[in-house]
């Protein structure tokens, strides 16, 4: 049976092949007796076409081998998407704050009662500044915490 | 020095206090990741690195490497308690070790287990000891060519030898290499696809690129199911396999330490393969291989001991030739090269100290270990009660902690939060993430020994053939390449003949 994540994963994949080939191209590929920076990459963009191709053909006829089924993809895409946002606010807010609300994303995906999410979220950033910033001399971002940290 | 006097000098190192503090710590963790499902050593062993940069460098790879073959032991305790492996190379021991215990001989099979891993890590641990230093001086006479068909052969095997389809395997291979491209060209220092991105010219770090990729994935993959984990009550009592056990799988123990052993030491062979295989060679040789699936000892001997010998027999690839077989030590190959420390057959003339006293921390490590698991049984059925959620908490934050300890960047948490996206689409697609790290890691070693080997020899692709020891192994890789189309050939053929 024909799946289109199949078909858009060798895409994906055919479009890196030919982006790196193109770029390899601009860096010059140079000659066997004196290859240059792009050498390399060129014939392994040519590989990586020639088998994404081959991909998107056994895709096509349904016959890309096997797959995992998704499950309830709303807990990952929460999690990605609490990431996402922890990346663009850490250095701003600082590790205390953020890792506190995405410990507390985690836990409420997982299903955690309100009280136990609570007191985890809060004691797992406690305890891990703690250790990695004052113990092990990992500098972690302050950010809106800097007076008091 | 001979070889007893070098293994006496390994044991100075490793007895130190602070060596056997992190060989029990590695090999702690590793039983404790073993025993815990959803977090493997590749995982575990990437999310320790950032805590090694300040270490010494043997204290460093003898923690990592006990986390390693730890994981082997530990593994089992889930198989045999909840039909769920703690570790993939455990899979098949639910098939006997599990029955074991609804028969109410759990206790057996957890110990036959830890004492058939204790036998063979011994002897795999004996075996590296002596074939490592003979294949490092051998490996000397290597020259570019062949470091580059040696390359090529070992990303084949792991391709070849990786669960899913080859083509999938060849496809994150030949990405692999490519992104090993990013950053500074090794030969005149041009920027290769950075976009510009100053932060992309030392290269994608590997480092944040595999805490994405096996810690930040494997957490999204268990998001998916709801967690419901159930442990088999029995009592847990006579973990000394009797004299009846012992004379069913006496041999099987032997012989999955032989087998293990020697896939261990093929370059993407490792635990898995070896534990199968194990299993398959014990079904044959049975009298009564109905008895296999429904309870039979030798199921959980064999694979137990093989998997261990495989972890242990990985090392000889890492420690002589330079190239690492599997994930997990790939991340070590990456702990050594942050150190300065370049693996391969110098290894042993540069740092023999590192050698020897790894190898020496390994006799130790498979001592702890057998005191660690059958001991404190008890304490590891205590831990799989913790709740999971609490420990993909616990992985997410020591995850983006690590991304950003490595440059004090959130560059570097972004760069983790992506690649775990993308193992968790890999994943779901059943792309393998082996051949994807291992040619991340090998593809600049293979792209300077190429261009090496072209300019010496006039840009003639024949110096590879033209040298009996390259040619074997271009041969080689060109079979294994070779015999996936042949099988798929047969197999048509076969089928217009039946039809």
């Amino acid at each position: 049976m024909r799946k289109p994540g199949e078909i858009v994963v060798g895409l994906c994949f055919l479009v890196i092949g030919i982006c790196f080939t193109a770029g390899a191209v601009k860096l010059q590929i140079g000659v066997p007796t004196e290859p240059q920076p792009g050498f390399f990459p060129f014939v392994d963009g040519v590989i990586l076409i020639a088998l994404s191709s081959l991909f998107l053909f056994r895709a096509w006829g349904g016959r890309a081998g096997d797959s995992h089924a998704f499950g309830r993809i709303k807990g990952p895409a929460a999690v990605v998407l609490a990431l996402v946002l922890y990346v663009a606010t850490l250095e701003r807010l600082g590790y205390v704050i953020t890792t506190g609300l995405l410990s507390a994303v985690v836990l409420k995906v997982m299903e955690t009662r309100p009280r136990v999410l609570v007191l985890v979220s809060l004691s797992l950033t406690v305890i891990s500044y703690l250790v990695f910033d004052r113990l092990l001399g990992v500098t972690l971002p302050p950010g809106i915490l800097t007076a008091f940290l | 020095m001979g070889f007893f006097e070098n293994l006496a000098g390994g044991f100075a190192v490793a007895l130190s206090a602070s060596n056997l503090f992190y060989c029990a710590i590695g090999a702690f963790l590793g039983t404790a990741i073993g025993v815990l499902p959803g977090l493997g050593p590749p995982a575990t062993i990437a999310l320790l690195l950032p805590v090694t940069f300040k270490m010494e460098p043997v204290s460093a790879v003898i923690m990592l490497a006990g986390i390693f073959y730890g994981a082997m032991y530990g593994g089992s305790t889930t198989s045999i308690l909840l039909n769920i492996p703690g570790e993939a190379a455990s899979v098949i021991t639910c098939l006997d070790g599990y029955k074991m215990a609804r028969k109410g001989r759990a206790g057996a099979a957890l110990g036959i287990s830890a004492i058939g891993s204790f036998i063979a890590g011994t002897l795999a641990v004996l075996g590296v000891s002596v074939m490592a230093p003979t294949l490092a001086s051998f490996a000397l006479k290597f020259g570019p060519p062949e470091y580059f068909c040696l390359v090529f052969l070992g990303l084949m095997m792991a391709i070849y030898l990786s669960e899913e389809s080859v083509l999938k395997g060849l496809m994150m291979g030949a990405l692999g290499l490519l992104l090993g491209t990013v950053g500074l060209d090794p030969v005149d220092g041009t920027p290769r696809f950075t976009l510009g991105i100053s932060r992309l010219t030392d290269g994608v770090d590997f480092v944040v690129m595999v805490m994405g990729l096996f810690g930040l994935a494997e957490i999204l993959c268990n998001l998916e199911a709801p967690e419901n984990r159930e442990i088999f009550k029995t009592a847990l009592k006579g973990l000394l396999p009797n004299r009846e056990d012992w004379r069913q799988c006496w041999a099987s123990v032997l012989r999955g330490s032989f087998l293990g052993f020697f896939i261990g030491v093929l370059p993407g062979g490792g635990a898995i393969i070896s534990s199968f295989a194990a299993y398959a060679v014990e079904k044959r040789l049975s009298k009564h291989p109905e008895r296999f699936g429904k309870g039979a000892i030798e199921g959980v001997a064999a694979p137990e001991a093989a998997n261990n010998a495989a972890s242990t027999s990985s090392f000889i690839p890492l420690m002589t030739l330079g190239i690492p077989g599997n994930a997990s030590i790939a991340m070590i190959f990456v702990a050594l090269m942050i150190h300065g420390i370049r693996p391969g057959p110098l290894l042993l003339q540069e740092h023999p100290n590192l050698f020897w006293g790894v190898i020496a921390s390994m006799y130790i490590g498979n001592a702890l270990l057998l005191g660690l698991n059958l001991p404190l049984i008890n304490f590891w059925v205590r831990l799989l009660k913790v709740p999971y959620r609490y420990l993909a908490v616990v992985v997410v934050v020591v995850c983006v902690i690590g991304a950003y300890s490595v440059n004090n960047s959130a560059w570097d948490v972004g760069m983790m939060v992506f690649f775990g996206v993308m193992g968790y689409l890999l994943r779901k697609f059943a792309f393998p993430l082996s051949p994807f790290i291992l040619a991340m890691i090998l593809g600049p070693m293979l792209e300077r020994t190429l261009q090496q080997s072209l300019i010496a020899s006039g840009g003639n692709f024949m110096t590879f053939l033209d040298r009996p020891i390259s040619a074997v192994l271009l041969l080689a890789a060109g079979f294994l390449m070779l015999t996936p189309l042949a099988k798929q050939i047969l197999e048509k053929r076969r089928l217009l003949q039946g039809g």
